[in-house]
Formats: structure tokens, C-alpha cells, sequence
């Protein structure tokens, strides 16, 4: 396997897009990523798409080759992935893969989603189909259901409470009034967060994820073409996928995704890292709760303790493991299908020092998307190249 | 009214009972599962009441939701039909209903 560098990022704001088309927002996402690579878009020898929903909420699909058609490259394949909320990230992987193992020396990762004009309760039932829906969707639950369901695991366990999943929302709020790409950051306090509507308890409003609109992209390169970039490439030093359970009854327990603890087991392995070595993460904090657990399946924070150091401080910026210094998905928005990229936009911005909410001297940071119930995973660690 | 009866599906190979539509036995991969009438007793694993139903679960109104580790060692996401203040994780439940083939717990 080859070498693989991130050569260039590009994504639209996350926020209502409502008189874009979904395929405007993904080309215009994927045109500023090749911008940014400086390599020429006749070299480009593959696209992989992510998206979710497109076809329940905006009736259209074939979106990869349409946005290649749009964006004028070669007649190359174009392949749509779809993993529910891991959309994006499997496209990234799957671009990774194509140049790694030397399809091509160039392939594009783009993902995007259209979903705010549709209504709150279109989009639970489209996000829905990432449940299965013959087992656990029968009953009436939803994703909010299903995290309220992982809250009480978690509370019941260890004592987690309010105040303490409270600092997690405040915090991703707080960084996404730094990031201009967000579409909800806020300075929140503790009262205005427990006085908002009950969505699935112990849920409530600000506990979730707004409904977005949006497109990510990144350009990957083998390593042997590094003297076509115009920037330093950003390493892939590890990029894991995984599949776990994809309903409740699979789970041996509530407070852990296995495809989240499989997918960074196999990511510290590729890259010959440790949890101690990440300066920064972006991870799948859909609901504030989901920041918890996945903190702990990660290795970055010890099992049980995910919302006790968001209460400490110690995943805030300057503190001892940063998470989602971009706002995350609570704060940035989720528009599901370019998320994962998304979230390698963010780093990419960390490692290049560029970022509007900079970790001091970030080297390694690591992402990781997640869908349906914990049934798809992946996590990247990337790597500036001088570290 | 007869007490409600929950069926599901256990593996004629390896007598693990699967609560998933599944054609394969999760455990060992046999496609001998065959309907089995499984007592609805058991504890609350976890629960939440969903207040804001996707389109098809309207009619609900808010759902309490109660999954449920069953005796006899399988887990099952069903609704629950007492008041939902009375929803906590350990608390022993019954199958009380079953609405359609969703267990509904008392």
C-alpha cells in the first residue's frame, strides 16, 4: 500500500442552503478542494461520493457522477458509498483505498446532504431508515430515542448527570461561535440548556444536532506526487472501518459502540500510535451524550469519565485532549452524508496551523464518524508530515 | 383475555434465542431458527419516552420506550404501558401487550 496525503480541502458553510441544489453544494465543495490541492482536475482518477438521504428528501440521485459531470473531470469512476451518518468517512476511506493501492494517483472524496427544507419530522423519519427498522424501529424509536436509551445506560452506570453532559454542549457551542462554517454556536449556560424542550429523555433540545444542509471534499494524492502540491500534504497515518450492530438487541452493552473500540484499535495499530499521541479529535457528537461515549471508545478518555472531564474542562482547547474544536456536529451541523469530511476539513485546518479555534502545535489529530445504531465506523489519524 | 404471548425465533443448534428477523443464527450461522414462545419477564435496561415521533408513530403521541433484558437472556426494544415515572433502569418488568408483534411492558 502506498502512501496517501491529503492535498487539498475544500467545504461549503453547514447551515440552510435552501435554493442550492444538493449537487451545486457538493461541486462547489469539491471544486475548491482541487483548488486547493493545486494539481489539475484532468488527473483526478476517481470520486467517491457519501451521502445518505438524498433520495427520500430531495428525490435525486446518481449524485457522484453528476457532481463529476458538473465539475468537468475525466470519464472516471464514480462511485456514491453509503453508511448511513458514516457516509463520509467511508468515502474518504474508499478514496484512500483507490490511490493506496494504486487504482489511480489522485481521487476525489466529496459528501453532501440536503435535508433542512424538508421539516423535523420528514428528516427523523428519513434517518430512520438507518435503523433496522423490522427489530427496533417498530416500537417508535428514533435516533434522539435511541441516545436518550444510551444517557440512561450511561447515567445508571456511572452516574453521569445533566451538569456534567452540559459542559460537552457548551463547549462544542462555544467553539462553533469561533468557526465560521457553523451554523449554531452559541454561548450557552447550564440554565438555558436544562430549561429547553424534552425531546427523548433525558434529551433535550440543545442536546441535539441541528438539521443542515452542506458539502465537505478532500483531495488525496500519493506521496510520490508531493512536488505537484501547493501546499505540504497532510499524512493518512491510519484509516479504519468497521461495522458493528445495527440494533439495540446486538449490543452487549448501551454505553459502548464495538465498530467505535474495533475501528481505533486497527487506527492506533496502522499509525504505531497511542490515545496519548492524539493532540486533537473530531468526533460524532450527533447528540451531546454521543461525545461521551465516543471520547471513551476512543481511548481518550478513561471508561465512565467522558462527561466527568467535558465538566473538568480537560477537552476544551488548551486543555488535555481537545475535542471537536470546530463545534462539532452539535454546533458545526450535520449534514449527514458530508460530515465525516467535514471533519477532515477541520483537522486538515488544524495540522496546517490555520485553524480559527487553533490547538497550539497540533501534529496528530484524528476523526471518527459513526452511523445508524454503531452499525458503520470509521476513524482516520492524520498526520502532519514534519511530526 | 389470554396473557399475550411473545414469539420468537431460537436457534435448533446452538439454543440461542434470536430476537432480530434474521435468516442466520448469530451465534453459529444456522438457518434452523424456529418459533418459540419466550417468557416476557425480565428488567429494564434502559428506557427514554420519545416526544417528538417520526411521521408513521404520530397517532402515539409521546412514546415510552423500555428495552428489556428478558430471563431467559435475550434483549428486546419494546414500549411500556404504566406510567412512565415508574421507568427506571433495573425495574422488573412484565410483557403486559403486544401491539402488532411490538412488546408492550407492564
Amino acid at each position: 500500500m502506498r502512501q496517501v496525503l491529503v492535498a487539498g480541502i475544500g467545504s461549503t458553510s453547514f447551515r440552510r442552503h435552501d435554493t442550492v441544489p444538493i449537487e451545486t453544494l457538493a461541486a462547489r465543495a469539491a471544486d475548491a478542494a482541487i483548488r486547493d490541492s493545486g494539481l489539475d482536475r484532468s488527473q483526478v482518477g476517481a470520486l467517491y461520493f457519501g451521502n445518505f438521504v438524498s433520495g427520500p428528501l430531495t428525490g435525486q440521485e446518481v449524485l457522484a457522477g453528476m457532481v463529476a459531470d458538473e465539475l468537468g473531470l475525466p470519464q472516471i469512476p464514480c462511485t456514491k458509498v453509503e453508511g448511513a451518518c458514516a457516509s463520509g468517512g467511508i468515502a474518504f476511506r474508499h478514496a484512500m483505498l483507490a490511490v493506496a493501492t494504486g487504482q489511480c494517483d489522485v481521487a476525489i472524496a466529496a459528501g453532501a446532504e440536503k435535508m433542512a427544507h424538508a421539516g423535523t419530522a420528514a428528516v427523523t423519519s428519513a434517518l430512520n431508515c438507518a435503523m433496522d427498522n423490522l427489530s427496533d424501529g417498530k416500537s417508535g424509536l428514533t435516533f434522539p430515542g435511541f441516545f436518550g436509551l444510551v444517557w440512561n445506560a450511561h447515567a445508571a452506570l456511572y452516574g453521569t448527570n445533566r451538569e456534567q453532559v452540559s459542559a460537552v454542549v457548551r463547549k462544542n457551542k462555544a467553539n462553533g461561535l469561533l468557526n465560521p462554517l457553523a451554523q449554531m454556536g452559541a454561548a450557552l449556560d447550564d440554565a438555558t440548556i436544562a430549561g429547553s424542550a424534552q425531546i427523548c429523555d433525558p434529551l433535550q433540545l440543545f442536546d441535539c444536532c441541528p438539521i443542515s444542509d452542506g458539502a465537505a471534499a478532500a483531495v488525496l494524492v500519493a506521496a510520490d506526487r508531493i512536488g505537484d502540491l501547493t501546499r505540504p500534504g497532510i499524512a493518512i497515518a491510519a484509516s479504519a472501518q468497521t461495522r458493528g450492530t445495527p440494533r439495540v438487541s446486538g449490543m452487549s452493552e448501551l454505553t459502548s459502540f464495538r465498530a467505535t473500540v474495533d475501528a481505533a484499535r486497527i487506527a492506533y495499530e496502522q499509525a504505531g500510535l497511542s490515545p496519548a499521541d492524539i493532540d486533537l479529535c473530531e468526533l460524532h457528537d450527533c447528540f451531546s451524550i454521543a461525545e461521551v461515549i465516543d471520547s471513551e471508545d476512543l481511548g481518550l478518555v478513561p471508561r465512565g469519565k467522558g462527561a466527568v472531564w467535558a465538566a473538568e474542562g480537560r477537552t476544551l482547547v488548551g486543555g488535555q485532549i481537545p475535542i471537536n474544536p470546530g463545534g462539532g456536529l452539535l454546533a458545526k451541523g450535520h449534514p449527514v452524508g458530508a460530515t465525516g469530511l467535514g471533519q477532515v476539513y477541520e483537522v486538515v485546518k488544524q495540522l496546517r496551523g490555520e485553524h480559527p479555534n487553533q490547538v497550539a502545535d497540533a501534529a496528530i489529530g484524528m476523526t471518527h464518524n459513526l452511523g445508524g445504531a454503531g452499525v458503520a465506523c470509521t476513524v482516520n489519524i492524520l498526520r502532519r508530515l514534519d511530526a | 383475555m389470554p396473557d399475550p404471548t411473545l414469539t420468537l425465533r431460537r436457534c435448533e443448534v446452538c439454543a440461542t434465542i434470536e430476537p432480530a428477523a434474521r435468516v442466520f443464527c448469530a451465534q453459529c450461522g444456522s438457518d434452523r431458527l424456529v418459533p418459540e414462545a419466550i417468557p416476557g419477564d425480565g428488567a429494564i435496561v434502559s428506557w427514554t419516552i420519545v416526544r417528538r415521533p417520526a411521521a408513521a408513530f404520530r397517532d402515539l403521541g409521546a412514546i415510552p420506550i423500555a428495552v428489556a433484558r428478558l430471563d431467559a437472556g435475550v434483549t428486546v426494544t419494546g414500549r411500556f404501558a404504566g406510567d412512565p415515572v415508574a421507568l427506571a433502569v433495573g425495574r422488573r418488568v412484565t410483557l403486559h401487550a403486544l401491539d402488532g408483534d411490538v412488546p408492550v411492558f407492564g
